[in-house]
């Protein structure tokens, strides 16, 4: 993915100021998360509103913004949960405008006001900011559609030079692209502050834009929406349909147009269209193709159904049926009723899987002509927008993908089509085609050359249609540059090795949804080797990927296809084989760094819980999920866990006993629903990264900071001493088993968990010992295998195993129709007993790393046989 | 032949406790450490009788999870603390019997008094659930226990669930009757009857459980507290509560000489076993046991006082009393409110039932009552009380 940043040559001269202390003004929803995401951060912010009338707490506004967003859970309500740790909100003084905004603003470093859209309240308040900020704060506005040099008129020059538009998108934590706008007068120095500041620190995507309306992401984002959800309308599309194509087969979120207006909420489309109306020239394609709201979208406003949040649904509504159960309905785009919701199956759906966007585009279908109407429109108008609101259309597209989710900007989108493609159906529907598309005719907006990504540049003048290189952040390191003029120095099915310089390979799974499978333990197992065996040519790995998820953890698909197999002995080899790879990794003559971002679970999670340090995206998701599937972690997650939840004891002050780590490790790994981290922040809490492992707040720098940490561990590294456990044994599970019997009868823990809940005790509490016994790793390696592999020879792990593959969430039993005592229940799982073996902290060689080979190949064949399985 | 008295009874206020691993804002009593609540009962003893500290032969406390704060035996513990007026030659005996924990120590103390081993004992009990949450921090059950008795220590909310399903107890009788003990509780408080048995601890002087003004529409909008489907919720359990009482027991013989007040007589106690997945009957069997023993009927008990752990519970063992013919008329039951209102610090719990119950004869002129309690592992216990000054009208009661 070409990145964003436009180099300003001057840059590393300029100066950036401190930011300390922010103020934010306007507790909605956009300023409170605003601030909560400064707290991320761990600066200081005050939040102020204003007092609303006859209100006894004067500062309600801001403290209910406050309270609840650490009240909400990013899982189910993202548009809330701006803090990655709810003791962030401490850092967030709650105030009003009446009381405190001289107080608040004489030491603030930057002020952002995220008032109402009316010019009059704006320049008010930034009269009083001019009168009480300290001289060099910076000034900026959210707003998302009035000019700046509108806003900041009348002000003194100190307002103008510090003055700024920082636009935002909802929600200020999870959305990556900013907005900046510099006025005439705003000064380098404040431009680079804001663009480094909201760089590193808030982990944004800065795309600068000019001071025109919407600026970019708005602009193109609401012409196509409503442009969408007009045309479905005028063709009596379903808003299934509309969804089906102008969703994952143009590389757009899931939930398509209707389905992102419900998230949002569609009461802002006449907002969004209203304020573009206002300021758009009468010229403008805005004005032809989306001056009339229409009827159903005001009736749907009027009663209420305005989206997710309205508890009346929006375009589609959860109905609650008596028994309990869920329905989806849909609008109807003529009455405004709703009904049952379809699944449609569309082939041009099923061909873009294959062949891309433009397969859509040639289906015969209704929804393939009205996908084609929509697009076609929408980058025609983008077309027509270079170079209005944007020299470059690298910032065009990154402000898409960042902005609205898209996976491809237009132009990436246009490249996908096919521009000759493209263009000739523009002709052979009679339309003239815009210049940036007769310049690109017959080439790619996007090329490689000499390993560098170029673009087509479309200044006026000399540069109209030349490529030059697509800008990179200075200093940023990122694989897929590294992947562009490299070969690889290791490459299997699904894990390759690079060398990213100073010593430093990057190992990078590529499997399907970065599951770990054979093919990345022997790719994993020969790194080791590789860099164990280069007499010092290389001295540290990273181990990071592109993706947006790290890893979904171990791949089930093929596990499954081994048990239906009969293969046993290859699934136990499997397990082993991870259990000593990861050993070996652990204790490799050279320091591993991790360096996640996204989900991280179960053998993803066993990945990290292995390396010397994490360098972790801000966003990471981790934790030892494998209960969900009826298993338990089998590649060393047990032993990891156990060890982290016993160093947790011997800090100060911290609980200590014979019970502690094991309940500990006991609650996390039964119970992943609460132990999965929902940030980096949370993870360090949850024991899922130590104390001190690196958080990358911006992703785009994450591997640039995970090498420095692999850089800085290399002198004198030593790997760890091999854990070893004093567990309580029997008494230790039988207390467990109290628990989860409790669990049981209150209906909390269906009957596969306490099978489950038995194997993963018997582990956790480390088999037949007791506390004055020290046990090793290979001790809890032996128990987790054995526990592991008789798991997965019960019929409800496999059921479960299967429901997760084919429906992607975990399988929870109802109850068993003849009620069987605990006794019964955990009878239902054999005991095994297995040979011992003790993995030797070293890469797997002989017999083993034959088996590994072979394991390895097996996941090639199994990828070749996928299509087919499917 | 010999009696043994209750000379006094104190308390700390019961205040409500927060679990110490659940992150929520700690009770009004989570900085005073369990010893220094037994101290000031201790204390308070002893300065309002005047009883001679050298002649105490022993303390006798009940402490559920004896360990950290409470562990090392309190008792002793408490004679060492440096603000006890107790002299070194009083011996501490710490004894964990669960909710019955100081219940049993009165009749340990009983016992030995009338064996002639002491002529004055204090006997007391104290919970600190702010600091060591319920089970302790360490829980740790011995396999063969529980493969005999899988059921031994499941959750106390699930053994009242138990007893609300096979009575048939349903979840509004259980309201009804947790508003009924907060209403007779603050009207107990509201004319004093609490007041000169609460000794201030740690800046407090109240107790803070009791809520007048529990009504109906709030507490039918709680979930189970317990059970997906279950009857039980918060609002029909005794709230996890910090606090400690005391007892000063004395031979009636001592008490006349050294001119020691006289609050009541400790007449017997009984004790008895269950399933412990029914442990909420504790109370029947044991109560049986000691009227068969002492010859009486259930129509010579003026005055019950019976640990409120749940609704549900309070509602079996009445349920279960009228099966085996000895129905208990609830007009005479917790008449001034009970744990549901008042709060359940486990260990401290018997000195409440007990001191309280001789406070209430005297008030009324009535002559005997029984105390009892359920009990964590399937036990019951009981304690029958006589008021020597009994007027044989009974006095209005409130």
């Amino acid at each position: 993915m070409p990145s964003s940043k436009a180099v300003r040559n001057d840059a590393d001269n300029i100066q950036t100021r401190d930011i300390k202390k922010v103020v934010v003004i306007g507790a909605g929803i956009m300023g409170s998360g605003i601030a909560a995401h400064l707290s991320n951060t761990g600066i200081k912010v005050d939040l102020l509103d204003i007092v609303p009338k006859d209100a006894t707490d004067r500062d309600v506004i801001a403290k209910s913004a406050i309270t609840r967003m650490k009240k909400a859970n990013p899982a189910t309500d993202p548009m809330s949960a701006g803090f990655m740790d709810p003791a962030n909100a401490k850092l967030v003084t709650p105030g009003n405008t009446e009381d405190h905004l001289e107080s608040a603003l004489k030491d603030a470093d930057w002020i952002i006001e995220v008032v109402l859209e009316d010019l009059t309240i704006k320049r008010n308040l930034f009269k009083k900011i001019d009168q009480f900020k300290k001289p060099g704060a910076i000034v900026s506005s959210n707003t998302s559609s009035i000019p700046l040099k509108n806003m900041s008129e009348g002000l003194s020059e100190e307002f103008k030079k510090n003055f700024a538009i920082t636009h935002f998108f909802n929600p200020p934590r999870f959305m990556r692209l900013l907005e900046l706008v510099g006025g005439e007068q705003t000064s380098p120095e404040v431009m680079e502050t804001l663009r480094d500041f909201c760089d590193k620190e808030l982990g944004k995507n800065v795309v600068e834009c000019k001071d025109t309306p919407g600026f970019i992401a708005n602009r193109i984002g609401t012409y196509f929406l409503f442009r969408a959800i007009i045309e479905a309308i005028d063709n009596g599309l379903k808003i299934e349909e509309a969804d089906a194509v102008l969703g994952a087969p143009m590389g757009m979120p899931k939930t398509g147009v209707f389905g992102l207006v419900d998230m949002v909420g569609i009461g802002l489309i006449p907002h969004l269209t209203k304020s573009l109306l206002d300021s758009l020239p009468k010229s403008d394609a805005f004005h032809r193709d989306c001056s009339v709201i229409p009827p159903i979208i005001n009736q749907m406003i009027e009663e209420g159904r305005t989206g997710r949040r309205s508890g009346k649904g929006g375009f589609y509504n959860m109905q609650k049926n008596k028994d309990g159960s869920k329905t989806k309905k849909a609008v109807d785009l003529y009455i405004g009723k709703y009904r049952d919701a379809d699944r449609p199956r569309l082939k041009s759906v099923k061909a873009a899987k294959k062949n891309g966007p433009r397969a859509v585009f040639e289906g015969r279908e209704r929804a393939s002509d009205y996908a084609w109407t929509v697009m076609r429109d929408t980058l025609l108008y983008t077309a027509s927008l270079v170079p209005e609101i944007s020299d470059e259309i690298t910032e065009i597209d990154a402000a898409m993908r960042e902005g609205y989710n898209w996976k491809y900007g237009p132009f990436e989108l246009l490249d996908k089509i096919g521009i000759e493609w493209f263009t000739n159906k523009l002709e052979k529907e009679g339309r003239p085609i815009p210049p940036v598309l007769k310049m690109a005719r017959g080439r790619p907006f996007y090329r490689k050359e000499n390993g560098k990504m170029q673009h087509l540049t479309f200044h006026h003048g000399k540069q109209f249609g030349v490529y030059k290189d697509v800008p990179k952040q200075n200093g940023v390191l990122k694989l897929s540059d590294v992947k562009l003029n490299s070969k690889p120095i290791l490459s299997g099915q699904s894990a390759s090795l690079w060398d990213i310089g100073d010593g430093v390979v990057c190992l990078e799974f590529h499997s399907l949804m970065n599951t770990i499978d054979g093919s990345i333990l022997n790719e994993m197992n020969e790194a080791i080797k590789k860099v164990s065996n280069s007499n010092g040519k290389y001295k540290a790995m990273v181990i990071h990927n592109e993706a947006p998820n790290f890893s979904a953890g171990a791949n089930l698909a093929l596990a499954q296809a081994f048990v239906k197999a009969g293969m046993w002995d290859t699934v136990e080899s499997m397990v082993y084989s991870g259990q000593a790879v990861y050993k070996a990794l652990r204790e490799s003559p050279f320091p591993v760094v991790g360096a996640p971002n996204g989900m991280a679970l179960g053998g993803g999670c066993e990945v990290l819980l292995h390396c010397d340090a994490v360098q972790a995206g801000a966003e990471s998701y981790i934790g030892l999920v494998e209960s969900g599937v009826g298993l338990i972690p089998g590649w060393n997650g047990c032993a990891r866990y156990l060890e982290r939840a016993q160093k947790a004891q011997e800090k100060p002050g911290a609980r200590k006993g014979p019970f502690l780590s094991a309940k500990t490790a006991f609650q996390a790994l039964m119970m992943p629903q609460f132990s999965i981290s929902t940030s980096a922040q949370d993870a360090r809490k949850k024991l899922w990264l130590n104390p001190d492992d690196g958080i990358s707040m911006n992703t785009d720098r994450l591997l640039t900071d995970a090498k420095a940490k692999a850089v800085s561990l290399i002198e004198g590294y030593k790997p760890p001493e091999p854990a070893v456990f004093q567990l309580p044994g029997e008494s230790g599970k039988a207390t467990l088993r109290m628990a989860i019997d409790d669990f049981y009868a209150n209906g909390s823990a269906t009957w596969h968990d306490v099978v489950v809940s038995e194997a993963l005790a018997t582990v956790l509490t480390g088999g037949d010992t007791h506390i004055g016994k020290t046990l090793t790793e290979n001790d809890i390696q032996q128990l987790e295998r054995e526990n592991f592999m008789s798991l997965l020879k019960t019929r409800q792990t496999q059921k479960r195993v299967g429901h997760m593959i084919a429906k992607g969430k975990p399988l929870r039993e109802k109850p068993l129709t003849e009620p069987k005592t605990l006794d019964e229940l955990r009878a239902m799982r054999d005991e095994i007993t297995l040979p011992r073996r003790n993995p030797d902290g070293k890469p797997v060689h002989g017999e083993d790393g034959r088996k590994l080979c072979a394991l390895s190949a097996a996941t090639k064949l199994f990828y070749k046989a996928l299509p087919f399985l499917k | 032949m010999e009696n043994v008295v209750i000379v006094d009874y104190v308390r700390t206020p019961f205040t409500r406790a927060a679990d110490p691993t659940s992150g929520k804002a700690p009770g009004k009593l989570a900085h005073v450490d369990p010893a220094d609540m037994v101290v000031a009962t201790v204390n308070a003893l002893l300065e309002r009788t005047g009883a001679n500290p050298k002649d105490i032969e022993n303390l006798i406390l009940g402490c559920v999870h004896q360990e950290a704060e409470q562990g090392l035996n309190l008792a002793r513990l408490a004679v060492l603390h440096e603000e006890c007026k107790l002299p070194l030659t009083v011996q501490g005996d710490t004894v964990d019997k669960f909710c019955g924990s100081s219940l049993r120590t009165i009749a340990m103390a009983k016992n030995d008094i009338l064996a002639g081993e002491a002529d004055l004992i204090i006997a007391a009990g104290v919970q600190s659930m702010s600091r060591i949450p319920m089970g302790g921090w360490n829980l740790l059950m011995n396999k063969k226990v529980y493969k005999g008795n899988a059921k031994s220590f499941m959750n106390m909310g699930l053994t009242a669930e138990n007893l609300a399903e096979k009575y048939g107890i349903s979840r509004e009788w259980q309201e009804d009757f947790a508003i009924k003990s907060h209403q007779k509780a603050a009207l107990a408080r509201e004319k004093g009857y609490y007041k000169d048995e609460i000794v201030p601890v740690g800046g407090v002087s109240e107790d803070d459980n009791i809520r007048p003004d529990t009504n109906k529409e709030q507490i039918a909008k709680l979930g189970p507290a317990f059970k997906e489907s279950g009857s039980v919720t918060a609002a029909t359990s005794s709230p996890l509560t910090d606090g400690a009482g005391a007892l000063l027991l004395a031979s009636e013989s001592y008490a006349k000489k050294n001119n020691l007040p006289v609050l009541a007589v400790i007449k017997a106690y009984a004790g008895s076993g269950c399933a412990p997945e029914v442990m909420g009957l504790g109370p029947v069997d044991s109560i049986k046991k000691l009227l068969d023993r002492e010859g009486l009927t259930m129509a010579d008990i003026a005055r019950f006082e019976v640990n409120e752990a749940f609704g549900g519970q309070i509602g079996g063992v009445l349920e279960e009393m009228e099966i085996q013919n000895m129905t208990l008329d609830t007009n005479k039951l917790n008449i001034d409110g009970g744990a549901i209102a008042l709060g359940h610090p486990l260990g401290a719990s018997g000195t409440r039932l007990i001191g309280h119950l001789a406070k209430i004869l005297q008030r009324t002129g009535e002559r005997y009552g029984v105390a009892a309690a359920c009990m964590g592992g399937g036990q019951g216990g009981a304690v029958l009380v006589e008021n020597p000054n009994y007027t044989k009208a009974p006095k209005p009661t409130i």
